[in-house]
């Protein structure tokens, strides 16, 4: 984020959300978009779904998912031919302005409008009141970055601030709201495969010389394998050792069934979590990791602010910190700078390596303070709530950079169309555009689009949540595993609330009940990823990723639906425990039996 | 000068759907109380969603209550200042479901303790009630015995729900309401008035 979610409720004027179920999945900054709210703030939603946020706004885009570059091209389109842009911080704090302009100028609402079914009128009047109420405040989550554009997603987004000004004040930027506690944490401290743990890139040789400095150590220069592009890699043999940790990739990962046949491919696995994970009983090891209350150290929240942590309880058994695991293993190898006493001592090794961002947060400060914003580089630094005040940048030329992005139908006209678009604006090389589109669309054979997400009560594949028997055994409404159905599809297929339906396309079925609701159009589904008795990330696709972040498009699948009985229901549910709650590694495509089912055998 | 409500009448909790952010978390207050009241453990309100708006669904705590008017084992029966619900007379008819005009009425049964789904028989639980199971009539019951009231009004982060006893209804609902009612009617009819003044006017 580039703002405090403190500033929300005290000066934003204006929030716009897009692709973020907020009330469900951050209720804690929900609470200050009410609270700013009831000081008169306007609320406009751009999302799939009717969600509450969308209920209680001033201005609701029902978008079809995968449509955000059209939508908020189109509002940019609106805010330039009506003037409400601010000229003086687009003159003196931006580049590419006039790129942008011949970007969005296709864009208008009518033929956005033709293209989505969003009401044009609507669209002028969520720019203008995005315009006109300054500071404005974007807050956007998943729904904006899980596509095969994300990247331009985000890049929308911040041109959208950058052309109304809504940057370095309080209570405007751009905000992704994070889904965990320590994401931001562990980007900047660089677990990404590109970024060293300073927080600049690894192909940058100063800084790999830097960090080489202080660990005495060589570098590769090299960028490490992105996640979503490991079961390739584990199949050709790139790949012969995975040590997990923390994560569930046998349920998160796209096409979750491509992922454990690769797993066949490996010389070893090790899963390192605090309880038995799907992945963990795949694994041919296991190391027990503590909980957040059976440790010390930093959280680094949303807002970029650096909590402690202290030590509640202890961890049981043979349950160690992970830095503790991870030291072990290192001194075993015969590694030397690996002998830390406390989390402590690793904490003042990230502010050496990592001065600019964590420099002046020694423990003492960050307990006096109760927290401080990164970056704060000096120990007289009150730590940076807002980034970019003042309109400057950390691009080179130290202004905003605006890059156009484009929208096309058909996916295989991307490339021609970025071609295009840089010739027609005469952009240098290494100028960054981007044409998006979507991998998947309804066909005679897939009729319906699925979308995912998660619900309030359960915490992405529920490695923890799952666990809660109050959870399991009444509280958790939704639970096990829904698929939220429109009316009018429901009544197409004859689905009532609570039928047993087949959700199934080429890499995999699914079986669930039905929850007819009308939050979503026609032809589109929701479903969650939370739940191994049906896990949507089955059958969402792992092609075509993101060309720059190399995210999965999970909010686009193309699937079909079909009414099955309570016998064939359980039937697949005991094929589900078999292959998750088992260490059965998958050997890909049982299509024998998707067929079975499929006639209603 | 405000109204006199009598003080036998029932109290009930009620929810502002203009604040309810559908986060769930009076259910999950609700299940817990129960739980801890050695209740049935299952919800008594349930978030539902509209075209126009969401809120939770819970007994209103009728005067004329239907649900305790068909009840042949006194299971749900007139009590002071609220409908009573006692689950162990229950017998599972389910005529109080069928009676409740608002859907608030629910029958549940809850997991057997000696059965551990979670591990045992992780397929079997997706079966609505599974056999052995009695179901039983549950609805909100204003969390008796609980210190400190229902528990949902205290959970709720944006303060979307009230526990509303005869008192309060006083004060603040009949109240406000009658005095805005009352101030409609007066403009609406200075309004036609006037206005039939001026029409008056022109034709003469």
């Amino acid at each position: 984020m580039t703002n405090d979610l403190a500033e929300f409720s005290q000066f934003t004027k204006c929030f716009l959300i897009v692709g973020s179920n907020t009330s469900e999945n951050h209720p804690i900054v929900a609470m200050h978009v009410f609270r700013g709210m009831e000081k008169g703030a306007k609320l406009i939603v751009i999302d799939p779904r009717k969600t509450e946020m969308a209920n209680k706004a001033d201005v609701f885009l029902q978008v079809p998912p995968g449509y955000n570059i059209p939508v908020l091209n189109s509002l940019m389109n609106v805010i330039i031919t009506e003037n409400l842009y601010n000229k003086e911080f687009v003159e003196n704090n931006t580049v590419g302005f006039n790129y942008l302009k011949e970007a969005v100028s296709d864009y208008t609402p009518e033929k956005v409008s033709a293209m989505t079914g969003i009401d044009a009128e609507l669209i002028k009047k969520a720019a203008k009141i995005y315009a006109e109420n300054s500071p404005a405040a974007i807050l956007y989550a998943m729904g904006i970055t899980q596509f095969s554009h994300g990247t331009g997603n985000v890049w929308s987004t911040s041109n959208l601030a950058g052309i109304t000004g809504n940057l370095g004040i309080e209570g405007a930027g751009v905000n992704p709201l994070r889904g965990q506690n320590n994401v931001q944490g562990a980007c900047m401290v660089g677990a990404l495969p590109t970024v060293l743990a300073s927080g600049k890139p690894v192909t940058d040789e100063a800084a790999r010389n830097d960090c080489a400095e202080i660990w005495k150590c060589d570098i590769p220069s090299k960028p490490g394998i992105a996640l979503t592009v490991l079961p390739e890699n584990m199949e050709n043999g790139n790949i012969r050792f995975l040590w997990v940790l923390g994560e569930n990739p046998v349920m998160s990962d796209p096409d979750s069934n491509h992922f454990v046949h690769a797993i066949e491919h490996l010389d070893f696995m090790v899963s390192q979590d605090i309880f038995l994970t799907e992945t963990g009983r795949k694994s041919d090891m296991v190391l027990p990791a503590a909980t957040f209350a059976e440790k010390e150290g930093t959280f680094v929240n949303t807002s970029r602010r650096v909590q402690l942590v202290n030590k509640a309880l202890d961890a049981p058994g043979d349950a160690k910190a992970d830095w503790e695991i991870i030291a072990m293993v290192a001194q075993k190898l015969g590694s030397d700078g690996f002998n830390y006493r406390d989390a402590w001592n690793i904490w003042d090794e990230i502010r050496t390596v990592n001065r600019a961002q964590f420099g002046g947060m020694d423990i003492r400060r960050l307990k006096d303070m109760n927290g401080l914003n990164a970056p704060c580089p000096n120990h007289q630094h009150p730590g940076t709530p807002v980034l970019h005040g003042g309109g400057k940048f950390t691009t080179p030329g130290g202004k905003a950079l605006l890059i156009p992005v484009v929208f096309t139908e058909n996916n295989t006209e991307k490339a021609e169309l970025e071609e295009k678009l840089r010739k027609k604006l005469d952009l240098d090389k290494d100028y960054p555009v981007m044409a998006g589109s979507l991998n998947e669309k309804v066909s005679d054979k897939f009729p319906f689009i699925m979308t995912t997400g998660r619900y309030v009560y359960q915490y992405h594949t529920g490695t923890m949540t799952r666990k809660c028997r109050s959870l399991e055994t009444g509280a958790d409404m939704f639970g096990p595993a829904v698929i939220e159905i429109g009316f009018a599809s429901a009544k197409k297929l004859g689905i009532v609330t609570g039928d047993y339906i087949r959700v199934y396309n080429d890499r995999g079925y699914i079986a669930v009940r039905a929850r007819v609701m009308n939050r979503i159009k026609d032809n589109y589904i929701f479903g969650s990823f939370h739940y191994w008795e049906a896990n949507v990330n089955e059958l969402t696709n792992p092609e075509g990723l993101d060309p720059v972040c190399k995210i999965p498009e999970y909010k686009v699948t193309a699937v079909n639906i079909e009414k099955i009985s309570e016998k064939e229901f359980l039937k697949i549910q005991r094929e589900k425990v078999e292959q998750f709650q088992s260490d059965y590694i998958s050997h890909g495509g049982e299509s024998e039996d998707v067929n079975l089912i499929g006639k209603g055998a | 000068m405000s109204f006199v409500v009598d003080e036998k009448l029932n109290s009930f909790v009620i929810c502002d759907p203009s604040k309810c952010m559908a986060c769930y978390t009076c259910m999950s207050a609700c299940y817990q109380s129960a739980k801890e009241r050695g209740k049935v453990a299952k919800p008594r309100l349930v978030v539902i969603h509209t075209e126009s708006g969401s809120m939770p669904n819970q007994c209103r705590h009728c005067e004329d209550a239907p649900c305790a008017h068909v009840c042949p084992t006194g299971a749900i029966k007139f009590g002071e200042n609220k409908i009573e619900l006692h689950e162990e007379l229950c017998i599972g008819c389910k005529m109080c479901v069928m009676a409740c005009p608002f859907g608030c009425v629910l029958p549940e049964a809850e997991p057997m303790p000696s059965v551990n789904y979670m591990f045992e028989e992780p397929v079997d639980k997706f079966v609505a009630v599974a056999t052995g199971e009695k179901s039983v009539a549950v609805k909100c019951d204003l969390c008796e015995g609980r210190e400190g009231g229902p528990a949902c009004v205290e959970a709720c982060p944006n303060k979307a729900l009230t526990f509303i006893t005869s008192g309060k209804m006083e004060n603040s609902t009949i109240d406000g309401k009658s005095r805005e009612a009352v101030l409609d009617i007066v403009s609406m009819v200075k309004d036609k008035l006037s206005s039939q003044k001026k029409d008056s006017g022109k034709g003469v």
